[in-house]
């Protein structure tokens, strides 16, 4: 949404963008050299890394104000973009409102959320569905003002994150999908990559998110796209089995525990049709990452609303991927610094 | 969500930077209006507040507004790094 965000509300915003920015891009930058030149040979584990990283930069004013800026901006976005948007709710409100679409949205009111989504991500107040304007202060003012510019998480400074999903939809095999099915589709930010590369395929939605279901119902919408979204859980769809062939899935693994990541790649294997692929884009796993690297993202886990970070990076998705039945299965780096990293496998045609 | 922990040596100097970024944050916010200001004047001569309020600025103005906040954020939390690197990048600004 072209948000009609007022003087302070922009300048505010936008200067947490830069401040992202500058930690990122110059603090983060020298914390880095600085722990390259005092430990030339880093350990291998993850606790050794984190104990070394602390050692080793106690003292690093760099990296104090690198990792103290970060946690106030993540923050700070909703201190500063809440008011915003109540500030020009009217006109929020009327793009939310939906007649007319090509597409569908279909809403669980009654709908009990699994307990990992009581856990709280990326510092939202209330939780992710804990305001109703979420999906416009998330997309147009966190993510637009701040995130893009300044880097999030794996998305260094300077990196466009709309094209890494491009990437990452590039990677399905096949270019000729009917029934394309994106779990955690939230606000529609990897929805557009897909039906950009895929634009013959219906796509379906699921998400546990009204707000985010709504935000993105609207951007179906107002782009004249023809997406069918279900406020559901990704473990329990609700959809046919063997009803698509294709399952594209972007940042959605690190928000999840490892029995529910099981248990969403288990229904995605049911409503695959037989043949059908399934991708998956996230964060490399930590044996992928260098030591310092490793260490920056970690901290997420802590420190920045990521509560399943650390253990969807250690978990072996490609394994579970096996067992759970799925061939040809890989994983790979897509962009720079591996990021995003890529799983890809097909179910078998027979069994 | 309060905050969970402290970053620097205790609490209470993570509570002073908070409020030194805030206050950098205000000092910013008036520059930006001060900018949109003066940009409104040579544009049109006059300027009310809603149209000061609503303005999105493109263009030149937009390009000028990232220049002067990239600076003013590098001079105010570069702050922290060694002279010699704070001569560099003034020197690049």
């Amino acid at each position: 949404m072209d948000v009609p965000i007022r003087q302070r509300g922009r300048a505010g915003m936008e200067f947490l963008g830069s401040v992202q920015g500058y930690a990122g891009g110059v603090l983060q930058k020298r914390a880095a050299a600085e722990y390259a030149a005092a430990v030339p040979d880093p350990p291998t584990t993850l606790r050794e890394r984190r104990d070394s990283v602390a050692e080793a930069l106690a003292n690093s004013s760099a990296w104090r104000f690198d990792r103290l800026l970060t946690r106030y901006v993540a923050e700070e976005i909703y201190v500063r973009a809440i008011p915003a948007a109540e500030e020009v709710r009217p006109a929020i409100e009327e793009w939310l409102e939906v007649d007319e679409a090509p597409g569908s949205l279909t809403l669980a009111p009654d709908l009990t959320p699994p307990d990992y989504w009581h856990n709280g991500f990326h510092l939202t107040p209330g939780g992710w569905d804990g305001h109703d304007l979420m999906g416009v202060i998330m997309q147009d003012f966190g993510y637009q003002y701040v995130l893009a510019p300044g880097g999030v998480g794996a998305v260094r400074t300077g990196e466009n994150l709309n094209d890494q999903r491009t990437l990452l939809a590039m990677e399905a095999p096949r270019r000729d999908y009917r029934r394309v099915l994106e779990p955690g589709v939230g606000t529609g930010r990897f929805a557009l990559a897909v039906s950009k590369v895929f634009p013959d395929a219906e796509f379906v939605g699921v998400d546990l998110s009204a707000h985010s279901l709504r935000y993105a119902h609207a951007t179906a919408a107002e782009r004249g796209l023809n997406w069918e979204l279900i406020q559901a859980p990704a473990e329990q769809t609700g959809l046919p089995d063997a009803s698509v062939d294709l399952v594209a899935a972007y940042i959605l693994f690190h928000e999840t525990p490892p029995h529910a990541t099981e248990a969403i790649l288990r229904e995605m294997f049911r409503v695959l049709e037989p043949g059908g692929d399934i991708v998956i884009g996230d964060v490399a796993p930590y044996e992928h990452q260098e030591a310092f690297r490793a260490v920056v993202l970690d901290w997420e886990t802590e420190n920045r609303g990521e509560p399943y970070w650390r253990s969807a990076l250690q978990l072996d998705v490609p394994g579970l991927l096996k067992r759970i039945g799925f061939v040809d299965v890989e994983a790979y780096g897509v962009g720079p610094g591996n990021y995003p990293w890529a799983n890809r496998a097909r179910k078998p045609e027979q069994g | 969500m309060s905050k969970s922990t402290h970053y620097l040596d205790n609490e209470r100097l993570d509570d002073l930077a908070r409020m030194v970024t805030e206050l950098a944050s205000e000092v910013w916010i008036l520059r930006d209006r001060t900018m949109v200001l003066e940009h409104l004047l040579a544009e049109q001569g006059t300027v009310s507040q809603e149209a000061l309020d609503e303005l999105r600025p493109t263009g030149e103005l937009l390009e000028r507004l990232h220049a002067e906040r990239s600076a003013f954020v590098e001079r105010v939390f570069g702050a922290v790094l060694s002279q010699e690197e704070r001569v560099q990048a003034a020197l690049s600004r």
